[in-house]
């Protein structure tokens, strides 16, 4: 079965913004039972402490900085991939150990936070955990302009 | 399914789940915990088909293993998780409850909630939450690992620099 490029573009691009809207859980939904599902959900994929999430009327996110920050770049990296077609091919001739340089701040961030014990601000994570996002995109969009049973 | 796809997705899995109920570890991963697994897994079972001159690798291994160890781990982290609910203090659903309460002051809490965090007060042990752990577990960490996977395999195809299939 033949699936379309862009269907699959502009179907991750739809499911982070989905992921994206639930991170915001706290400030719309009043269901507990959906709200510790949905907080559990997160719970598995980040630390979730209060601290290291940005907050928005006292409500915390429902995942911390930097993965706000992972996420939030690879739904604005495939929006900008969904719309313009002619940049995913010149992502993917990008060198791969060049784009392992993008996982650079992160891991120094990670260093000074987790060995140096060296406290940086959230924006910092956001902005590392941005710069990172590259990566995944990178590896995903690669896989899926190469793929033989796609046009 | 290749049986052999079965080994790397149980070493992964079993490993992702162990490093899963460690706190510490959990802090310093964060979200890439199960990417990871993914992609060790993946890698892993190429380097045991690598030796067989008609193996390709395909996007469809990775979709496989990805699901294998999300299913494999989320088993083996509910029962991590429950028994160290059993053997510890803690009730992780109480804890939630009172988290939840502290940003929604007036929300209603629904009456099973309750039931299971009783449950765990009384009994150190519920079947639900067991239930409700692997469910959880096993959805997300097989979305993640997933994602990990197919990850590990374009670097893989990237690195040897075969076409993609």
């Amino acid at each position: 079965m033949k699936i379309n490029q862009n269907v699959v573009y502009f179907f991750i691009t739809f499911i982070l913004i989905i992921f994206i809207i639930f991170i915001f859980s706290l400030h719309f939904l009043q269901n507990s039972a959906g709200l510790l599902l949905i907080r559990n959900f997160y719970g598995k994929i980040c630390h979730q402490i209060g601290s290291r999430c940005f907050s928005f009327n006292d409500k915390p996110l429902l995942i911390c900085a930097r993965c706000t920050g992972i996420f939030g770049g690879m739904l604005i990296l495939f929006f900008t991939l969904s719309i313009f077609k002619e940049l995913r091919l010149k992502f993917d001739q990008i060198n791969y150990k060049k784009i392992s340089l993008f996982l650079l701040p992160l891991f120094i961030d990670w260093v000074l936070n987790f060995i140096f014990k060296i406290e940086t601000t959230n924006f910092v994570r956001f902005l590392t955990g941005i710069i990172f996002s590259f990566v995944p995109v990178y590896f995903l969009n690669s896989l899926i302009i190469n793929s033989k049973n796609q046009r | 399914m290749r049986k052999e796809k079965f080994l790397p997705a149980l070493v992964a899995g079993f490993s992702l789940a162990v490093l899963s109920v460690v706190p510490i570890i959990q802090l310093a991963t964060c979200c890439l915990l199960a990417p990871l697994a993914g992609i060790f897994g993946v890698n892993l079972y190429y380097f045991q088909m690598k030796k067989d001159p008609e193996f390709r690798l395909e996007k469809s291994d990775g979709f496989q293993i990805g699901l294998l160890i999300g299913v494999i781990s989320g088993f083996f982290e509910s029962i991590f998780q429950t028994l160290l609910i059993f053997v510890s203090k803690d009730n992780p659903v109480h804890d939630s409850i009172i988290l939840m309460q502290q940003y929604l002051p007036n929300i209603n809490i629904p009456e099973i909630i309750n039931e299971i965090s009783r449950e765990i007060d009384e009994k150190r042990f519920s079947a639900l939450l067991t239930f409700t752990l692997f469910f959880n577990a096993s959805v997300v960490n097989s979305i993640f690992a997933t994602i990990g996977a197919l990850l590990g395999i374009s670097n893989i195809k990237k690195r040897i620099k075969e076409p993609f299939s």
